[in-house]
């Protein structure tokens, strides 16, 4: 846990390189699940919090999407983390589960910072937040995870240019997908 | 105790199987360097790697450029997407060799060690960076229909920055922090350019559109 400071949020959100390198803790891995459980919360909160505005949803569909948020979050990233470990297992792979998951769920330290200033602006200026906050956040995570990808890679450009690229589009489109549910 | 003793003290109790382990591991990392190094340079020496890496790298600023000044309501514009293309192949063209300048200029040692060439290809690896991005714009605009791709390529440049340094160190063996600020420094500034007057270049499209609609009406008049 003492590793898991606001420090490190916001050292993963300005200098990951660094961070990656240095300041990791794989010894407590599960603590970075709160990061991207949380960031995910808040996007998905936001999103839901979009459509009650606009009267489109009630506010129990809010709470629904928030849920489904941390969910996502929690598991589903994590998930993917434990996915990309597998395949880079392949090229010789010489970092631990747990380094995978840690350093892909705090690739979203950035979404989290995103989320709390998207929903400070949403519930106090009643902005639609979701994309100009939200979705920014989700992509602020690309270079981190390039970066942690391309470690668990040993360097290899090309698969880990290819997987960053999948899971990309992978967030982008399964948030749209639950958004529609 | 005095620091000094203290030192001593701790040198005279460190186990020299410690030591042996430690000169092995510093081996083995000075191996990895030389390994990685001679991989860089065997790749750029390979024509048809540096094409896929050329190739790839265009396709993706393309694609990037297809959807900078995208219109919802004319989604397949020409103009729109010729003018957005034209920006992002210049913008690439531009990162490519003022980093390659940069960095050949402030590593005149590492050049005499891996040649220019080395150094050039360290950045067309760094430029790669761009492809998540692409990715992420063309099926944000073209599939969400957001307008995000502007704020996407500032993101883009700066990871570009970050990478172009990153890979010199690992062609060099040792992170330089002077090679990052410079770096961030050329990024930074393309990307306060780029949102600073993006809005300015949205003007573009629409002005080469009537261009080429009067163009030709004024000299078919001429003409009669």
């Amino acid at each position: 846990m003492k590793k898991l400071k606001l420090g490190i949020v916001l050292s993963m959100m300005i200098s990951p390189k660094k961070t990656l390198q240095d300041t990791i803790d794989t010894s407590s891995w599960y603590y970075s699940l709160i990061v991207s459980g949380l960031a995910f919360g808040l996007f998905f909160l936001q999103t839901g919090l979009d459509l009650f505005k606009t009267g489109q949803k009630s506010f129990i569909y809010v709470i629904i999407t928030a849920l489904i948020g941390l969910g996502y979050g929690i598991f589903v990233i994590p998930l993917l983390g434990s996915l990309i470990w597998l395949i880079f297992k392949i090229f010789k792979n010489n970092k631990s589960i747990t380094w995978a998951i840690s350093t892909i769920c705090l690739s979203y330290s950035g979404a989290l910072i995103y989320g709390l200033i998207g929903l400070i602006f949403s519930l106090v200026l009643e902005w639609n937040t979701a994309i100009a906050f939200g979705v920014t956040g989700i992509l602020w995570a690309i270079r981190p995870m390039v970066l942690s990808i391309k470690e668990m890679s040993n360097d290899k450009l090309a698969p880990s240019v290819i997987i960053t690229t999948l899971v990309c589009i992978f967030v982008l489109v399964s948030w749209s997908f639950i958004g529609q549910i | 105790m005095s620091l000094f003793k203290k030192t001593k003290n701790e040198i005279k109790h460190t186990p020299p199987s410690m030591t042996a382990i430690e000169s092995k591991k510093l081996k083995e990392l000075a191996e990895k360097i030389l390994e990685e190094r001679k991989e860089i340079v065997n790749e750029y020496k390979e024509s048809k790697y540096s094409k896929v890496l050329w190739f790839t790298r265009t396709l993706a600023f393309a694609a990037f450029g297809a959807t900078l000044f995208h219109n919802p309501y004319k989604p397949l514009d020409i103009f729109n997407i010729g003018f957005g293309v034209v920006i992002c192949l210049f913008l690439n063209a531009y990162l490519k060799h003022f980093y390659r300048f940069l960095l050949t200029l402030f590593n005149p040692k590492l050049k005499k060690e891996v040649t220019k060439k080395a150094i050039h290809h360290s950045v067309n690896r760094a430029l790669i960076y761009i492809v998540p991005y692409a990715a992420a714009s063309l099926v944000g605009t073209f599939y969400f229909n957001w307008q995000l791709a502007s704020v996407l390529l500032s993101t883009a440049i700066m990871t570009i920055g970050i990478s172009a340094a990153g890979e010199i160190s690992r062609l060099a063996g040792k992170s330089n922090f002077r090679d990052t600020v410079l770096t961030s420094i050329v990024s930074y500034s393309t990307t306060f350019l780029l949102t600073r007057y993006i809005k300015m270049l949205v003007i573009g499209p629409g002005l080469i559109e009537t261009l080429v609609k009067i163009v030709p009406t004024l000299l078919g008049k001429g003409g009669n």
